[in-house]
């Protein structure tokens, strides 16, 4: 019996590092650089503010009396269209395939380094950005496999990705159920939230026509999917229904709260990964034979 | 004056708020009043550097504002979120956090905010200068004039600052004043002499006008 859970454990582990197809991943890559890209170049808006000793910056005793760590230091100015530039190189050479691990290495200091030169402007979108770029710079490379004519990768990398995402969504539905974010006690939590310092005039629109029941759907609806994001997501019969309910709590998120539409789209870069690489290639050839553009990844 | 976050850090953060109102949240939910000196040196450094035909500012007070979820005009709101100007608020809605003073080129903490330390002394009468009880009472009516922001406010709980210029007779010869209505009449913010005291270049005009409607 003990041969054979250890001959069980072996295929386990033989089934999570076996090649798959590397296109999902590859897009997953590109959504992630170009939200990393969204969020680094809003802020780029005021570099002056952010990058420089022109604002207002933490000293290292008063971030440690915040609990943060030692702040990097800042720089100076002639240095930021270098920072930029950086910046840019690193996003193309990871969404072009050409020196991509040099680009993730990069892209990760980048992340490091925006978290830590300014916690006040830093955001949880940084903090998981940090992560994606250690996981992807250190994971297993792609490989072209001649026979298939395909890139691939070990199981591993995207599976953990993929589980992050899952994770990351349980743990956000259990905060607001049962660890004081009270959305099960209140049936009004989401509309006092969406009414709160984030409200846009689309909020605005929607709080003087919604009745409520609408928004208390919407929060129940909420729950339901981030509490039970490790069956809608896994299960396969439920992955497409979950992938739209989740596209559309971003985009109501998006359009209803100020400056958190670039971590909604965080978010839904997370879901090519829960695509087959074939659907993507039919994708690609539609896009191909209609506009003219092409896949990251294909060749 | 009323300065909003804007001013003093125009990069925003999630939600109408900018780090100053991320500081002002963290600082007094830990109780950090000794942040608040170097705060106000970098306030009075961005005064001074914005609007050069001031008097160099010597105190500045530092408010939360906190807005009820349950006022009306936040169920059912007109536009996108605004905080009303501070002075607007009762006063149990603008618990104030820190007061600075420059005292012989240094900044120091006069007296800690609502949610300060408890050890902090209140400050003496000899320490009071007349000017901020003289300016708190033409906020009241309604006569503070605000800058840096006065149509783009922010998120609550958020962090006003008042910054308090050097008496007229320090620096400055200040003109008096012309009488404005007061009472339900008066208007909340009056228009600004652009020349004196124009609005910070990185917003546009027609916001500083927008709120002037409101």
């Amino acid at each position: 019996m003990w041969r054979s859970v250890r001959e069980r454990l072996r295929q386990g582990g033989r089934w999570m590092i076996a090649p798959v197809d590397a296109l999902p991943q590859r897009v997953f890559e590109c959504a992630c650089t170009l939200a990393f890209l969204a969020m680094v170049g809003f802020n780029f808006w005021e570099w002056r503010d952010w990058l420089t000793d022109h604002g207002y910056q933490l000293t290292v005793e008063e971030a440690r009396l915040l609990g943060y760590p030692p702040p990097l230091p800042t720089m100076p100015e002639w240095l930021v269209p270098i920072f930029g530039l950086s910046l840019l190189m690193a996003a193309g050479a990871v969404m072009l395939n050409r020196g991509r691990r040099l680009g993730l290495w990069v892209l990760f200091f980048i992340a490091v380094y925006v978290q830590a030169v300014d916690y006040l402007s830093t955001s949880a979108q940084n903090k998981m950005c940090i992560a994606l770029y250690a996981l992807l710079a250190t994971g297993p490379g792609l490989k072209w496999n001649h026979d298939r004519q395909r890139l691939e990768v070990s199981r591993a990398l995207p599976g953990v990705i993929m589980a992050m995402l899952v994770i990351i969504y349980w743990a956000a539905g259990w905060t607001k159920a049962f660890q004081g974010g009270a959305w099960l006690a209140h049936a009004d939590s989401l509309k006092l939230v969406v009414a709160g310092f984030h409200r846009t005039e689309t909020a605005a629109w929607a709080l003087r026509l919604w009745p409520d029941w609408v928004w208390t759907a919407g929060q129940y609806g909420t729950l339901v999917l981030e509490i039970g994001a490790p069956i809608w997501f896994v299960w396969r019969r439920t992955r497409s229904w979950a992938l739209l309910a989740g596209i559309g709590l971003h985009v109501g998120i998006a359009l209803m709260m100020r400056n958190v539409g670039l971590f909604s789209l965080q978010m839904v870069a997370y879901y090519p990964l829960f695509v087959s690489g074939d659907a993507w290639r039919k994708l690609g050839r539609w896009m191909v034979a209609s506009c003219g553009l092409v896949t990251p990844g294909s060749r | 004056m009323e300065v909003d976050g804007r001013l003093i850090s125009p990069l925003e953060i999630a939600g109408y708020r900018t780090r100053p109102d991320r500081l002002a949240f963290e600082v007094s939910k830990k109780k950090l009043d000794g942040i608040w000196p170097r705060f106000a040196e970098h306030l009075a450094k961005v005064m001074a550097r914005e609007f050069p035909g001031i008097a160099p500012v010597e105190e500045v007070k530092v408010f939360k504002a906190l807005v009820k979820h349950t006022q009306s005009e936040m169920m059912e709101p007109a536009g996108r979120w605004k905080v009303p100007p501070l002075f607007a608020l009762p006063s149990k809605q603008r618990p104030e956090l820190a007061h600075c003073r420059l005292e012989a080129g240094r900044w120091v903490t006069v007296k800690a905010g609502s949610r300060g330390k408890p050890g902090d002394a209140p400050p003496k009468p000899s320490e009071v200068n007349p000017l901020p009880t003289r300016r708190l009472a033409l906020a009241e009516s309604g006569e503070v004039p605000s800058v840096g922001g006065a149509g783009r406010q922010l998120a609550g709980p958020v962090v006003r600052t008042e910054v308090i210029p050097a008496p007229p007779s320090a620096r400055v010869r200040v003109r008096p004043q012309p009488t404005r209505p007061t009472g339900a009449g008066a208007p909340l913010r009056p228009p600004l002499p652009q020349r004196s005291m124009p609005l910070p270049p990185r917003l546009p005009q027609s916001e500083g006008k927008g709120k002037e409607e409101s």
